[in-house]
């Protein structure tokens, strides 16, 4: 047997492996140190350092203190860091290749805090981060919509300038009726008989009555000679008829000339009105101007994070067809009596520093394979603040099932939370912090598959409110938002994760239109009176205009009246039986002479 | 690794017998194939120091087929992976699943499996050819190999050196 064995050789190896048991032992927090730093480093593209990792082995943890990742887009800045995390592991599961962390505490973790030395950035940002990081800046760098200019009208004469005004075109259509009608009139006039005429008129039916008339021969020329005169004055009396008829029509159409005209004024203002939105002085969408950003930037960082995990919600490798590793294998995981999923982390505690204070997260059953335990993984947050009037509670479970679809919901409220130094703008027309508010808010999320539903209701209790701005629209609004005793702002985002619709409304949105309302009133009412003169003005050159021209008019008519009374009379004397009668009667006389002298 | 190398050649050159030679190369060839930190390279570590084989050869043998291996993992994993996944199988891992001992010795992972299966299938074969060619070195070679000017000029060299040196040790 000696022949075979080499019992030193064992003892050799077996010192050999205590030796690096040693060393693994007395050196794995230095080893874990390097590892995290070289290997989260690699993959985060930037650096990462760690103060101290300490590794107890019964039960197995790991504890890492003062851990810091640098923001690769700002190396001036921590992507997130933690004071402390501590982790015990279950050893003989992570040999089994499961992580199954029993028990995680993360104290203060914190987000995009400020180094005190610039990281070293090992990777440049890829072209999304690029486009993300663009917009983050073209975000932050724009001029809010808020109105940078103050409140402004148009001047007068332009405003008046607008072809669609009514007034202006009436007067222009009122003299231009009066000129056409005059045309006509004058033609129509020239065809009148004047008073040379009608003397002559009366001189020739005069001339007839007192004709000799001696002979029936001379009845007949009487006759004749008045049937040529009363054709004649048919003939006047119908020029007379046409120019009465054109008198009344003019009358008529410029009437109503004059009425839409002493209307048009008025109409012209709400016309002026509409068009430049002076009956609805809008303030814009102001509560979405001003909390937007920041609701958006929470929303876009929800995005983002979704966005990095999702690639991770791997689809369960039993139900898909299997990507084959050829580079490191996998694990091929069965069906186990005690069922546990490739990683898990069965309770954690996380305190997170955020700009509202310090909030402690609890969570249960972290992992990203819920359909093995069949337990969804549940959290609550809860502020640490010690007034007790002050809180925010959450809660919400979520599950990711064999398809890898992600089903969350859950609730928050805060109550009279204290709020300060909270920037909302900064642009180059309105510099806005939330210096001081009390807040206090509920609200619900869900999330399943990709589409999201979320409210939320806030009341920003007694807010003060600090800024600068040169723009009195901008001074309106700093004014409006310190004489708010409460303002409530509701936040709904639904839709699609990567595109999710933000609502974003406030009574303040009312309540500044009044105060702008009442600032641009002076000005307002000022630009009324101009307008409504000078189109009064406008309406007062029509009217004028109708008064010489239409006393010409009347005088004209009364002129025809009395010429068609006397062509009347002329055409209604009876001329020929006169005569008639007079020839009778002296053929009577003449007759009963006659007679006498037959009979004696 | 010229002390490694140098060791080697000592064996071939010494009273080691082939077999001891030959053996200690079949051993690399395990622990250098498979992933390192893996149960049964514990087991077979125990084995090559307790046994007596070469250990210049086993060392050696590691160092190469570790390089090697990167050729043969795609293979390795395909073979895992259609061992684990084949429905035929299904029963029998599940059974095994339930051990701890054989989780632990990671033959549920694809490429651990694959890589032991294709050592230990390689083991006799490159042991056999191992050993014949390490008899036809010390026959034929060896002999005519020390005519070479250049081998002459190695005995020379600082190589050389060491290789007395260890072969004096």
């Amino acid at each position: 047997m000696k022949k075979y064995l080499r019992w030193q050789g064992l003892s050799g190896l077996l010192v050999t492996l205590i030796l690096i048991a040693s060393f693994v032992y007395f050196f794995a927090g230095q080893l874990m140190k390097i590892a995290i730093e070289e290997g989260l480093g690699y993959y985060l593209g930037a650096e990462v350092n760690v103060e101290e990792v300490d590794v107890s082995w019964s039960p197995f943890g790991v504890k890492i203190s003062q851990f810091q990742a640098t923001d690769k887009a700002d190396p001036e800045f921590n992507l997130l860091s933690f004071k402390q995390a501590n982790a015990t592991v279950d050893a003989l599961q992570y040999l089994f290749g499961k992580t199954i962390i029993d028990e995680l505490t993360l104290d203060t973790l914190a987000f995009n805090t400020p180094r005190t030395s610039a990281g070293e950035v090992y990777q440049p940002l890829n072209g999304d981060e690029q486009i993300q990081n663009k917009a983050d800046e073209q975000a932050q760098a724009s001029d809010s919509v808020l109105p940078s200019t103050d409140f402004e009208l148009p001047s007068v004469d332009n405003a008046l300038k607008d072809e669609a005004l009514k007034t202006p075109k009436l007067v222009e259509q009122l003299k231009a009726q009066y000129a056409q009608d005059k045309i006509k009139i004058k033609a129509l006039k020239d065809q009148l008989p004047n008073d040379d005429a009608l003397k002559q008129y009366e001189k020739d039916v005069k001339a007839l009555m007192e004709l000799d008339i001696k002979s029936l021969e001379d009845i007949q020329q009487a006759k004749d000679q008045l049937s040529q005169l009363k054709k004649q004055f048919k003939q006047d009396k119908q020029a007379v008829s046409a120019l009465k008829d054109q008198l009344r029509d003019s009358q008529e159409t410029i009437s109503k000339l004059l009425k839409d005209l002493k209307n048009a004024p008025e109409d012209d203002w709400q016309y002026i009105e509409t068009k430049y939105q002076l009956d609805d002085l809008d303030a814009g969408d102001v509560a979405h101007l001003l909390f937007g950003d920041k609701a958006r930037s929470y929303v876009e960082k929800a995005t983002l994070v979704y966005n990095k995990i999702k690639p991770l919600l791997a689809k369960d490798a039993s139900t898909e067809d299997v990507i084959i590793d050829t580079e490191n294998g996998r694990y091929v995981h069965f069906k186990d009596d005690n069922p546990l999923p490739k990683w898990l982390v069965k309770t954690a505690k996380l305190s997170i520093s955020t700009q509202i204070g310090e909030l402690t997260v609890n969570s249960q059953e972290i992992t990203s394979q819920h359909w093995i335990r069949n337990k969804p993984t549940t959290w609550q947050l809860d502020s640490s603040q010690k007034q007790a009037k002050e809180q925010i509670k959450a809660k919400g479970q979520l599950t990711i099932n064999q398809a890898g679809d992600l089903n969350t919901h859950g609730d928050w409220m805060i109550s009279e939370f204290t709020l300060g130094d909270l920037p909302l703008q900064d642009s180059d027309s309105l510099q806005l912090t939330l210096a001081n508010s009390a807040l206090s808010g509920q609200g619900d999320f869900k999330f399943e598959n990709t589409i999201v539903a979320s409210q939320a209701n806030i009341d920003l209790v007694q807010p003060e409110f600090t800024g600068n701005t040169s723009s009195s629209f901008s001074k309106a609004l700093l004014k409006t938002l310190n004489d708010i005793d409460t303002l409530d702002i509701k936040v709904s985002a639904t839709g699609e994760v990567t595109n999710p619709d933000l609502s974003i409304r406030s009574s303040l949105d009312s309540i500044l239109k009044e105060a702008v309302k009442e600032q641009a009133k002076a000005k307002l009412d000022t630009f009324k009176v101009k307008i409504k003169d000078k189109l009064k003005g406008q309406v007062s050159k029509g009217l004028n205009l109708d008064e010489s021209e239409g006393a010409e008019l009347n005088e004209l008519s009364q002129m025809l009246e009395q010429k068609d009374n006397k062509l009347n009379s002329l055409l209604n004397s009876s001329i020929a039986d006169k005569q008639k009668k007079k020839l009778e009667d002296k053929l009577e006389s003449k007759l009963k002479k006659g007679l006498g002298k037959l009979f004696g | 690794m010229l002390t490694l190398l140098a060791k080697l050649i000592n064996a071939l050159n010494s009273d080691s017998s082939p077999r001891q030679i030959a053996a200690g190369i079949s051993l690399g060839l395990i622990i250098g194939l498979t992933p390192l930190f893996s149960l049964h390279n514990l087991l077979v570590l125990i084995i090559a120091f307790l046994i007596r084989i070469n250990l210049g050869g086993f060392f050696l043998a590691i160092t190469f087929f570790a390089g090697f291996s990167y050729f043969i993992n795609p293979l390795a994993i395909l073979l895992g992976e259609s061992l684990l996944t084949s429905s035929s199988l299904e029963a029998m891992w599940h059974a095994l699943y339930q051990l701890s001992a054989l989780k632990l010795a990671h033959y549920h992972h694809t490429l651990t499996l694959g890589s032991l299966l294709i050592s230990l299938v390689l083991f006799l074969p490159v042991m056999w050819f191992s050993q014949f060619l390490i008899i036809r070195y010390r026959v034929h070679i060896k002999a005519f190999i020390e005519k070479f000017k250049i081998v002459r000029a190695i005995k020379a060299s600082k190589f050389y050196s060491i290789y007395q040196s260890v072969a004096g040790a």
